[in-house]
């Protein structure tokens, strides 16, 4: 099992930089850095950390097409890898749609703009000249004027079975964003149906559990720092998936209306214990390593701890360091 | 001259709070990026690097810096 972990970059770039310092130097394979427009930006965040690291890989986790056009992503992981070859990934998926509506970006055709956009970035990336006249994009003749170092591996990003199943087809990896096996197992069905269609073996594809996570050792203070988190994932939730977990749909609602409303500490305490089991992997270090375990027999091959990491993120990094991770390294 | 003590206990606790605490905004960058460097040839035990984390948590608690310091032996 692979381990990675996700920053948001929202605070200043130093802090994010010395978290990855201290990610590599605490055994985490992987660290991931979000992509929104209202935080730091995730390429210049990438440079600072390819300039102070040296075997961490490096992820976008997760651009989109709309944001940034895939010629342009194409250059900047290009760019990137130069600094850092054979340690960047590139994660892509369909992208935030109230983010992205907030600024006037509508997602339209997500699985199309996602499938021609990793055609271009991967023809880019191999220094060929690249057309195409797709449903969402047009290009013409384009290519980079300078040559890709390292292999740069994309994953896509994925939640509904075609974008899964897409991922199967022509994705080095899929970042699943859930916590719980269930929601794996479920993914995996619809990643193996991808692999199969481009007789592929799924074991080329590293199946990234994208999860909510929170550890320290009092489980109880752990539990607690993912509430906040929980919430919004519940309110964002389609019902096919609170109904797979057997979340009571009226509290969920009532969850949203909260949110909605800007009444977050409502919304917050509203958040009940199957809710914080379904939507996170929060508890004690024992109890999160069962937890990571049952990933991984599902076929889990990668686990990305994300937002909030636990309510110490440090602290928390030291617990999967210490006490974690050598639990998956040995096997 | 005093002498220097520089603990294991003492990195970890000014690098918890540079990493955890409120006013990272207020690190001027110049200051941010040595420490970034001590930090990334794993020298922040060393003395200077030390030094570097310290005038970090200076811009973020000046006064945990100061009790650090003192704790330590530097001036």
């Amino acid at each position: 099992m692979k381990f990675g972990v996700e920053f948001v970059p929202r605070e200043p770039f130093w802090r994010t930089t010395l978290y990855t310092i201290e990610a590599e130097r605490l055994g985490f394979d992987y660290v991931w850095i979000t992509d929104h427009y209202n935080n730091r930006n995730v390429f210049t965040t990438l440079t600072t950390a390819a300039i102070y690291t040296r075997s961490i890989k490096l992820g976008v986790g997760v651009t989109n097409p709309y944001i940034r056009h895939p010629a342009a992503t194409a250059s900047a992981v290009a760019s990137l890898a130069e600094m850092a070859p054979d340690r960047v990934v590139l994660g892509i998926g369909a992208g935030d749609r109230a983010t992205l509506e907030g600024i006037g970006i509508e997602i339209i055709k997500p699985l199309s703009a996602v499938k021609e956009s990793v055609h271009i970035i991967k023809e880019l990336l191999a220094g060929n000249q690249v057309s195409i006249d797709g449903s969402v994009f047009k290009v013409k003749s384009a290519s980079l004027n300078f040559k890709c170092r390292s292999h740069v591996p994309i994953y896509i990003g994925a939640q509904g079975p075609l974008m899964l199943s897409l991922a199967g087809e022509i994705g080095d990896g899929v970042l699943i964003n859930a916590s719980h096996p269930k929601d794996f197992r479920y993914a995996i069905e619809y990643v193996k149906k991808g692999v199969e269609k481009a007789s592929r073996d799924v074991k080329s594809v590293d199946i990234v559990a994208y999860t909510s996570f929170s550890v320290a050792d009092d489980e109880a203070k752990a539990v607690e720092a993912s509430k906040q988190v929980v919430a919004f994932i519940v309110a964002g939730s389609p019902e096919a998936v609170l109904e797979r977990h057997g979340i009571n749909l009226e509290t969920a609602s009532r969850i949203r209306e909260l949110i909605v409303s800007g009444r977050f500490g409502e919304a917050f305490k509203s958040v009940t214990t199957d809710m914080i089991d379904a939507f996170s992997v929060s508890g004690s270090p024992s109890s999160v390593a069962k937890r990571i375990d049952e990933c991984l027999k599902v076929g889990v091959t990668q686990f990305v701890v994300g937002s909030p990491i636990g309510p110490q993120p440090y602290e928390a990094m030291r617990i999967i360091s210490s006490k974690i991770i050598p639990m998956f390294k040995a096997e | 001259m005093s002498r220097c003590r520089i603990s294991k206990r003492y990195i970890d606790e000014a690098l918890s709070i540079v990493l955890q605490g409120k006013g990272a905004g207020k690190v001027p960058p110049d200051k941010a990026l040595a420490m970034l460097r001590y930090a990334s040839e794993g020298k922040l035990s060393s003395s200077s690097g030390f030094q570097s984390l310290l005038e970090v948590l200076e811009y973020m608690d000046p006064e945990k810096a100061k009790d650090i310091r003192s704790k330590c032996g530097l001036q």
